[in-house]
């Protein structure tokens, strides 16, 4: 049995920030150079292994058992729901889910009562609305989701906002938190129980070190 | 133009003859180490009344049932999606005899929609037991002793048992002070380990700061006796958890005496599973598989649900999921099953039935086939066909200038391109085959 832990961590934005966390937890192997472009990064003395995968790839690649741990963000979870254990916020890349309608919204000229809503998140979206009882049809877009109401492709927008500038420009308001997301610890369920010390030792090291409240990416 | 359509359904499968063959071994293996400790095997219906069996279901589990209509009685029928419920009917109905505790084992597949997703299949292979009519620490530790025995001697490599009570957490969360839809939101949390939306659900209903670190400590503990120790300290004099407890305690100490506590692992905040669990339960984990291999726990509610109140444990192992975490080197032994090829000119063929049976009845497989038509040489056409089915010994039966009572053995194999023959006779063909197939017969 190997007893390194294989950690999957998200590309992009937030993993200078991840691997920095993890350095001032004292592991001292991740000091990855960001231009870096191997997907593996074998960290012998810490005992770690690194994937750097997309973010959207993390749940799977923990719930499979191919990584024992991975960082990832809360809405990425609450999208794929998947069978992994979470018990740490690391509260870095804080963000919100919101519903977005253009400022003096106007009512579809349709004769369905359903409103539209684009979104990369269909199934919170789909939750979303279902606990409310509106029925919505959504449409699944992969970016850009603010310029959907623009051109009168939906009337609404679920979205992930930050600082909400980007919704400004296109003339959008908030109009309802879905959901708070920050980047998760999450592990694999044989991991945490095949190993135990490694991983609780790597929580408990983070947890020490992460912010002390939940901090937007810069 | 047709769609692409798959032409099989989604998470089902189809074992060749190798792997079949692995499995069924592995199956029977594990039934009789089973009924070593006096678990006998029983064959339930693949399908029910969905209104019968419904009543020791979970919600959850009816959504993803396969279910059809019964066109002579106008009832549904499901396609059982867990044998344990349907053990439990048959009980309570009386049908497993006066015997009481029940030892019961089976084999067997169970259906369920899944997505395809994380190894999930949607027919599923179990081999299982339930220890049905008793409700001592004894029982819940003989299930987990056979169990770590049965996982043992099949050569499962690194493996652990999670072992919790599902009282535990259920006791702390009640005595919360938690709403009776905010317990219901902390129980998911719980089972997924979400401890940060755990504590956002206890901070959202005011619940003491003092309780919510109790709550979050218990989810995230897991080990050995200092987990019991601490359990200890949380519970005080309040039954409701001391209760739990101490059967926890009583079945780790009875693991201990066997020797095996080194293969538990204490989680005072697991208890996932189905709904009818309410007592010890139990998730077997390895190292080269993401998720539980089988578990188990206690039920002692599910089969006054059919009518008949009798306290009852048990577990089952997912074969897919163990099967992929054994060695593959674990299943040489039983490696055994070369055919054999027995060729005979027509003339011959009374001859070469009667040998052909006679080394079946002493265990060898024969493949018996009869000289092709045109004019052939008997022992090329013994060496092509063999080749071609893969076969590594052939026997030849009436082969010109070979006496009477005696048969030509060839041995097949990549080096030579002129295969050995033998001359053996027909009376000691079975000891010499043996010889000649030693270790790989």
């Amino acid at each position: 049995m190997s007893d390194t832990v294989t950690i999957a961590l998200s590309k992009g934005t937030m993993l200078t920030a991840t691997l920095e966390l993890f350095r001032k937890a004292g592991y001292k192997g991740h000091n990855r150079n960001i231009d870096d472009r191997r997907l593996v990064w074998d960290c012998p003395e810490d005992g770690h292994t690194l994937l750097i995968v997309r973010p959207s790839d993390v749940p799977t690649y923990v719930e499979y058992g191919a990584a024992d741990v991975g960082v990832v963000g809360k809405d990425v979870l609450l999208e794929q729901k998947p069978d992994v254990y979470e018990p740490l916020d690391l509260r870095m890349g804080a963000c919100r889910l919101v519903v977005a309608v253009p400022k003096g919204k106007t009512f579809p000229n349709r004769l369905s009562s359903k409103l539209r809503v684009a979104t990369k998140y269909p199934n919170i979206t789909e939750r979303h609305f279902n606990e409310q009882g509106i029925p919505v049809e959504i449409i699944k877009l992969y970016g850009s989701i603010e310029l959907s109401p623009l051109v009168g492709l939906t009337e609404q927008i679920v979205d992930l906002v930050s600082t909400g500038r980007t919704l400004k420009a296109h003339n959008l308001v908030e109009q309802e938190v879905i959901a708070w997301s920050s980047a998760r610890l999450i592990v694999n369920r044989a991991s945490l129980k095949i190993k135990h010390a490694a991983i609780t030792q790597l929580i408990e090291r983070l947890k020490k070190v992460r912010p002390q409240k939940a901090e937007p990416s810069p | 133009m047709k769609p692409a359509r798959s032409l099989i359904p989604i998470g089902t499968a189809t074992f060749g003859p190798n792997t079949a063959r692995r499995v069924r071994i592995l199956e029977s293996q594990l039934l009789t180490l089973l009924s070593r400790w006096g678990y006998r095997e029983i064959i339930l219906p693949t399908f029910e009344y969905l209104d019968v069996l419904s009543v020791g279901l979970a919600p959850e589990v009816l959504e993803k049932c396969y279910k059809f209509a019964d066109w002579t009685t106008g009832r549904i029928l499901v396609l059982r999606p867990d044998i344990t419920a349907q053990i439990a009917r048959m009980v309570a109905m009386g049908m497993g005899g006066d015997g009481l505790p029940l030892r019961l084992s089976y084999r067997t597949t169970v259906f369920r929609y899944e997505p395809e997703h994380a190894g999930r299949e949607r027919e599923v292979f179990q081999v299982g037991v339930e220890l049905i009519g008793t409700d001592d620490a004894y029982a819940d530790a003989e299930v987990l002793i056979s169990l770590i025995e049965l996982l043992k001697e099949v050569g499962l490599p690194d493996f652990k048992i999670s072992v919790g009570h599902v009282g535990f957490y259920n006791a702390l969360l009640n005595r919360s002070g938690l709403s009776g839809d905010g317990q219901r939101k902390a129980e998911i949390a719980a089972a997924r380990k979400d401890l940060p939306l755990l504590e956002s659900l206890l901070l959202k209903e005011r619940i003491s700061r003092k309780k919510i670190q109790v709550l979050l400590e218990a989810v995230g503990r897991c080990g050995q006796a200092d987990v019991l120790e601490w359990g200890r300290t949380i519970a005080g004099k309040d039954s409701a958890l001391t209760i739990p407890l101490t059967r926890l305690s009583t079945v780790y100490d009875l693991l201990g005496t066997a020797g095996l506590q080194d293969h538990l692992l204490i989680d005072l905040g697991e208890f996932r599973g189905f709904n009818y669990y309410d007592g010890v339960v139990f998730d077997v984990f390895t190292s080269s598989f993401g998720s539980e291999l089988g578990g188990g726990g206690r039920y002692n509610h599910l089969l006054g649900r059919f009518g008949r109140e009798l306290p009852s444990t048990g577990f089952a192992l997912d074969m897919d999921r163990v099967f992929a975490s054994l060695d593959s080197a674990a299943f040489q032994n039983g490696d055994q099953g070369l055919p054999l090829l027995l060729v005979s000119t027509h003339k011959h063929y009374g001859v070469a039935f009667k040998l052909a049976q006679q080394l079946r009845s002493e265990g060898f497989q024969v493949i018996q086939e009869t000289e092709g038509p045109g004019k052939i040489d008997l022992a090329k056409q013994a060496r092509i066909r063999s080749k071609k089915m893969g076969i590594f010994k052939a026997i030849i039966v009436g082969a010109p200038r070979v006496s009477l009572g005696y048969v030509m053995v060839m041995t097949l194999g990549a080096l030579s391109k002129q295969p050995p023959l033998a001359k053996v006779l027909c009376d000691e063909l079975p000891s010499f085959l043996r010889g000649q197939l030693h270790g790989r017969l």
